[in-house]
């Protein structure tokens, strides 16, 4: 059995340790990748002891950390945390494997690798914690290295894409903190407890008006984390300005966590404001996915584009999620794994181009195939995923997505419930199908332009071009081997995700039918399962 | 003997991913042995299982090799499933034969090019794909197959990508595609809907049942199999190259010619063809979708029939012929003659594979230039490719004895005896039955005219190219003599039952179990299409030797002279690709440019974003002129706020509200609370302006005399403000 306490642990010991050895490359980075792979293991065995049948959470822990508060160490893990907690491992330590990490910089390695390893701790907590205080500590923890892996790392107009990233994403977070305070006071009113633990929280219906308004902090924060359109300007500007390794884990992790606080806390604490908002932000979501194409496709700039071909495939995730379908919801989540696999790919490639020519404008390329063959043939396969090829891994998402959309006015009547506000599903997605031809458009165009036509610049000639080398080809290799098994075989995964999908949408559709059932009730408690003794009399703890 | 039926695609796909990872560090010889081994082993393993099985095959739903659930999620289970029936089993034939003479003919044409392995490993991924596509038994499997052989065509058109033209010739291809796929997905999305599966046997059953789920309405009108064949088509008509999105095969001719001969003419422009055929119980609950695909199959054989006639290029004119050709074939399944379209298919990727083949040995002779003007004569100099192609081209003419003519007539006399569009669109059958005709008439002349131009009269190539006219080596030349075999018998299959009344349409017998019964045609009505066709045939070749025998004659320049605008438009496609540009791709593109420009940077980043950072940059800007560091701003600041501060705190203060409370004759009146200082207050009951009760108390008591109207006064005064209010009040005494 793992602990995970360990699993959060261990890159910060990591942090630790590379920052107590000596200055310099040398040492830092073996104690980083030893790190990060011994993280990536303990992932793994968290994925040998997981239990698919289950839907609730597993291997938890629940540790006080500041008792009188109600604070908890509380972490715990489900099939939608699961695969991202593996994404997370296997990105970061790929990253660091990546001789091509810090972009063109090559000093202050040791504090680069720190940051990755408390980044990764943040990301890590985000995911398995399941106390309200706790995730929220991970959060915010996860934006401190971030804003210097930008900021020192970056390229030129590094300063302003970091604080750009960084009053962004604290704009949303506060506005979750207030909910999270107000819910707080709220779940003490109807419990009697003060406590962050989720579950807890989860059992609790507002009064209308203070759920949607929590919903719509908490879904500000989420949104512009994902981002969707049109809270996106921060993500083209950050990934453009910071270094490869910092894209990677961006485009990889941190986007996911918009996606991943939709499932894990505005569908099931507000309910209702989900129900009523998700026609609003489904079709942001296909907006987004629309724009974020036609963006891409205007792009110069190799890491422009495929910043805003994120902003496309991550709209496919929210419309999944808000479709409220099982296959909508395990495709989001497919959809996520993929998105982290194939473009984190892209961007390491990007690294790779930028590395080698100090450019990264497609006019300054092309011809690229001959000297680099093995890139060329990796960089197409990502390409290919990325664009959602049958058979890779970008297809199996889009399509659980798309025919959750088509479908998702009949799987609504099924469940016995009237289906959320939208119009047409059907129309959504045919719209959302669209990106199709579009993906094809702006990736095989960026693919031409930098790896065929004539070899005629001659800093492309230079015999200092090289192919990939050892390193490169590990982590282009596991990429490229990730990208072809998920699309062969993406069975297991979906396996691990459908029980505590289930649990969702199930838990979801009796919390929407109850609170129709009470149209303006109080705020009360609808669990079933007090989770302490009904003596705990209200005001025993009071922390204020 | 027992196969598994993957072991058919995976052979190719095995050698092509032996060949990516390893190819580069083998040797010529060993490279192509390692693909034309996978290829033919195929064959082998295909032809047998077709032939042990062929019994089953065609009389029942065939053999099935489930591999394993691909992915599932709630209701939606898709599962790797392949099947063998007569209709697959026939394809994989095709696919695996003309794939294995095209891996030998390529280990000729490609020997001295330097990227021999990865040529070899594109090839082998295609047939393995083309192999997926048409074995696989659920949608979603034959769109794995269905993109991957798109992506194969993608990555072979622009093989020799050094060259921008052919790089962005395989991007077309693949984006035009993609158009098509869009309804492939949306056609698969509508039936799952409807019928809960993706299953291609379940979705046959369905629709032979005439299922209600199909029949109900879905919009306009028109029931859910219509819309769900229609978007189906759709996809089709993006992989097969009809009108509209038929623009990239042409250029596809930039890849290398076994390329063309092998993706761009046999197996899988074809795919189109064969997946309407798979699901015809569908398109059969649809006559308004049939005619659909019968009405575009005609228009564009005609079409590209009528731009075949001005084309230079050997390759060009062998690209729309293909075109028109696949027009032909869906003519036929879109007339409800299944087994005819798919019969069409199979003499076609014999004698359109043998063309190409003739093409590429030319063009090998001819140091890679395919100009038809600069060729004539070659008859000589290239007698085994003469042969060949003389075959091939009297089948495509569609003249008897020769395959094409037998599968042509069966589309034709299928499209004028067809019953399937019921009585409202009865019309359509005849008259794509009668574009045909002036299809093949076309076809005939094209056809012929690139014979005359090639292979007679004088050689009109420069000195240097003419002494180095050779016939290919035995390698090229063998597969090509195969093929051209094949051209010349392919058609006893499909002997018209008027011809042989034993041997009449094995075809239509075979597949009878796959596709549906075969077409009944009159013998009266077959010997009339036979005689009329061969007619128009010998009526276009004729024709092409009075314009073109031995060179370009007096009439054809007489007819460029007098029709100028036609000729150049038929010699400018009809400026097609042009209008396309103009109307589709630079709109888009430019509206992006401008949505980025104004939508993303100025109106989102700069005024949504930055409208932030403007409003707390300005309120920082304002505050700040408080803290400039001079005393006396401070201290007057200071004291303003003193001020402000003693006015709010010792403000006069008033009662919140007046209560006046009337029982019988007394009257109380009370002021409301909130007031915490003490003030003076006077209380006047009887309006006669003497104050009957005063003092600190906020309340008093009165005692009216006699009932009537009575004007109240109330005095309030702040005793430290000297201010003081007065409140009115009329009250009813009774």
């Amino acid at each position: 059995m793992t602990d995970l306490r360990l699993t959060v642990l261990v890159p910060l010991l990591g942090a630790i340790l590379v920052m107590l050895a000596p200055r310099g490359e040398r040492t830092s980075r073996p104690i980083g990748i030893v790190a990060a792979l011994v993280s990536l293991g303990q992932s793994l065995l968290i994925l040998r002891d997981f239990d698919k049948s289950i839907g609730a959470f597993q291997m938890e822990v629940d540790q006080p950390w500041v008792a009188s508060l109600g604070i908890h160490l509380h972490l715990g893990v489900d099939g939608i945390s699961l695969w991202l907690v593996l994404l997370t491992t296997l990105m970061v330590f790929l990253t660091l494997l990546s001789p091509q990490a810090m972009g063109l910089h090559q000093t202050r390695s040791r504090g680069f690798i720190a940051a990755m390893l408390v980044l990764e701790a943040g990301m890590l907590g985000s995911f398995l914690a399941i106390d309200l205080f706790a995730f929220y500590v991970f959060w915010e923890l996860m934006l401190i290295p971030m804003y210097f892996i930008i900021g020192i790392w970056g390229g030129e107009r590094r300063l302003y894409a970091a604080i750009k990233f960084v009053i962004f994403t604290l704009a949303g977070s506060l506005l979750m903190l207030a909910a999270i305070l107000y819910l707080y006071a709220q779940v003490h009113a109807v419990t009697g407890q003060w406590t962050f633990d989720y579950a807890t929280w989860a059992s609790i219906t507002l009064p209308r008006g203070p759920e949607l308004l929590c919903f719509l902090a908490f879904t500000l924060a989420f949104m512009i984390k994902v981002p969707l359109v049109p809270l996106h300007t921060w993500l083209p500007d950050a990934h453009v300005e910071a270094p490869t390794g910092g894209s990677v884990i961006l485009a990889a992790v941190l986007l996911k966590f918009g996606a991943y606080g939709f499932l894990r806390f505005a569908l099931p604490f507000f309910p209702l404001a989900a129900q009523q908002t998700a026609p609003i932000i489904a079709w942001l979501a296909v907006a987004g996915i629309i724009f974020g194409a036609l963006m891409a496709w205007v792009q110069d700039d190799v890491k422009k584009l495929v910043a805003y071909s994120s902003v496309s495939h991550l709209g496919f995730v929210v419309l999944g999620i808000l479709v409220l379908s099982q296959k909508g919801i395990q495709g989001g989540i497919f959809q996520m794994l993929a998105h982290g696999i194939s473009t984190g790919g892209l961007f390491l490639a990007v690294g790779i181009l930028y590395d080698r020519r100090h450019t990264r404008q497609l006019s300054d390329f092309g011809g690229l195939w001959k000297p680099m063959p093995v890139f060329g043939a990796c960089f197409l396969v990502l390409v290919l995923a990325s664009a959602g090829l049958p058979g890779l891994c970008g297809f199996v998402g889009e399509f659980l997505v798309l025919s959750g959309t088509f479908t998702a006015g009949k799987d609504w009547q099924a469940s016995g419930l009237a289906a959320p506000m939208f119009g047409h599903p059907a129309l959504l997605a045919g719209l959302a199908a669209f990106a199709v031809i579009l993906a094809a458009v702006y990736l095989l165009t960026m693919f031409q332009r930098v790896m065929f036509g004539p070899l005629d610049k001659p800093e492309n000639r230079d015999p200092k071009l090289r192919d990939l080398g050892l390193r490169e080809r590990l982590v282009f290799g596991v990429l490229v081997l990730a990208a072809l098994v998920m699309g062969m075989a993406p069975q297991p995964i979906l396996d691990r995700t459908a029980a505590s999908v289930q649990a969702l949408t199930a838990n979801y559709r009796d919390r929407l039918a109850e609170a129709r059932a009470n149209p303006i009730g109080p705020a009360r408690r609808s669990g079933q399962r007090p989770r302490r003794p009904a003596s705990a009399q209200p005001g025993t703890a009071r922390p204020f | 003997m027992f196969y598994q039926l993957r072991i058919i695609p995976l052979l190719p796909l095995l050698g092509a991913a032996y060949l990516i990872l390893f190819g580069r560090h083998h040797s010529r010889r060993a490279v192509h042995r390692i693909a034309c081994l996978a290829v033919g082993a195929a064959f082998l393993v295909a032809a047998d299982a077709f032939f042990f099985w062929f019994p089953i095959l065609v009389q029942s739903n065939g053999v099935t090799d489930l591999v394993g659930t691909w992915f599932a999620s709630g209701d939606l289970q898709v599962d790797l499933v392949l099947r063998m029936d007569a209709l697959s089993g026939l394809m994989c034939l095709v696919v695996s034969f003309v794939g294995t003479l095209i891996h030998i003919y390529s280990t000729g044409y490609m020997a001295h090019d330097e990227d021999y392995a990865r040529f070899f490993a594109y090839l082998n991924l295609f047939c393995g794909a083309m192999l997926l596509l048409v074995l696989g038994d659920s949608l979603p499997v034959m769109f794995i197959g269905w993109e991957g052989v798109g992506l194969c065509s993608y990555l072979l058109i622009g093989f020799w990508y050094g060259e921008t033209a052919n790089a962005s010739a395989g991007k077309k291809a693949f984006i035009t595609n993609r158009v098509g796929d869009l309804g492939f997905l949306i056609g698969m999305f509508l039936l799952f809907r409807a019928a809960g599966t993706l299953d291609i046997p379940l979705l046959v059953d369905t629709a032979r049942a005439g299922s209600p789920s199909l029949t109900a309405t879905l919009w306009w009108g028109q029931p859910v199999a219509f819309w769900a064949a229609l978007f189906l088509f759709m996809g089709a008509v993006g992989k097969s190259a009809q009108i509209p999105l038929y623009v990239w095969l042409p250029d596809a001719m930039a890849g290398p010619t076994p390329v063309s001969a092998l993706i761009h003419a046999a197996t899988m422009v074809t795919a189109g063809v064969y997946m309407v055929a798979r699901l015809g119980a569908l398109y059969l609950l649809a006559p308004a979708a049939l005619a659909i695909v019968a009405g575009v199959g005609a228009l564009t054989a005609l079409l590209a029939a009528v731009i075949a006639l001005g084309q230079n290029d050997f390759k060009k004119v062998l690209a729309y012929s293909t075109i028109s050709q696949l027009g032909f074939m869906f003519v036929g399944v879109g007339t409800g003659n299944f087994a005819g379209g798919i019969f069409h298919l199979f003499t076609h990727a014999f004698f359109k594979a043998g063309l190409f083949l003739c093409a590429g040995s030319v063009m090998h002779a001819m140091a890679g230039s395919g100009d038809i003007t600069r060729m004539g004569g070659l008859a000589r100099k290239l007698p085994w490719t003469t042969w060949v192609f003389r075959v091939c081209g009297l089948a495509i003419c569609g003249v008897p004895i020769f395959s094409g003519f037998f599968s042509k007539d069966a589309i034709v006399a299928g499209a004028f005896a067809t019953a399937v569009f019921g009585p409202r669109l009865h019309w359509v059958g005849p008259t794509v039955g009668a574009g045909l005709l002036a299809a093949a008439l076309g076809t005939a002349f094209y056809m012929s005219r690139l014979y005359y131009l090639v292979f007679t009269g004088e050689c009109r190539a420069d000195l240097n190219t003419r002494e180095h006219l050779h016939e290919s080596s035995v390698e090229m030349v063998g597969p090509m003599v195969v093929l051209g075999l094949g051209a010349l018998l392919a058609g006893v299959v499909g002997l018209p039952p008027a011809v042989s009344r034993s041997h009449g349409d094995l075809v239509g017998h075979w597949l009878a179990d796959a596709v549906g019964p075969a077409l009944e045609v009159s013998r009266g009505l077959q010997w009339r299409v036979m005689a009329f066709s061969t007619a128009i045939a010998l009526a276009g070749i004729g024709l092409a030797w009075r314009f073109f025998g031995g060179g370009v004659r007096e009439p054809a320049r007489r007819f460029v002279t007098t029709w100028p605008h036609l000729t150049s438009a038929v010699r400018g496609k009809f400026f097609v690709d042009e209008i396309y540009h103009a109307l589709v791709v630079c709109p888009l593109r430019g509206l992006s440019r401008a949505f980025f420009l104004v939508v993303d940077r100025i109106l989102i980043d700069k005024l949504l974003v930055g409208g932030w950072t403007v409003l707390v940059d300005t309120a920082g800007r304002l505050l700040r002129m408080l803290q400039v560091g001079d005393v006396q701003r401070y201290l007057a600041i200071f004291a303003i706020g003193l001020a402000a501060l003693v006015y709010v705190m010792a403000r006069p203060a008033e009662p919140s509200e007046v209560k006046v409370r009337i029982e019988g004759r007394s009257a109380r009146v009370e002021l409301g609370e909130g007031v915490a200082e003490k003030l003076d207050y006077g209380f006047d009951f009887d309006g006669d302006g003497q104050e009957d009760r005063s003092g600190a108390a906020a309340s008093a008591n009165w005692l009216y005399p006699q009932p009537g109207h009575y004007q109240l006064r109330v005095r309030i005064t702040d005793p430290r403000w000297n201010t003081s209010r007065t409140i009115e009040r009329t009250i009813d005494i009774q």
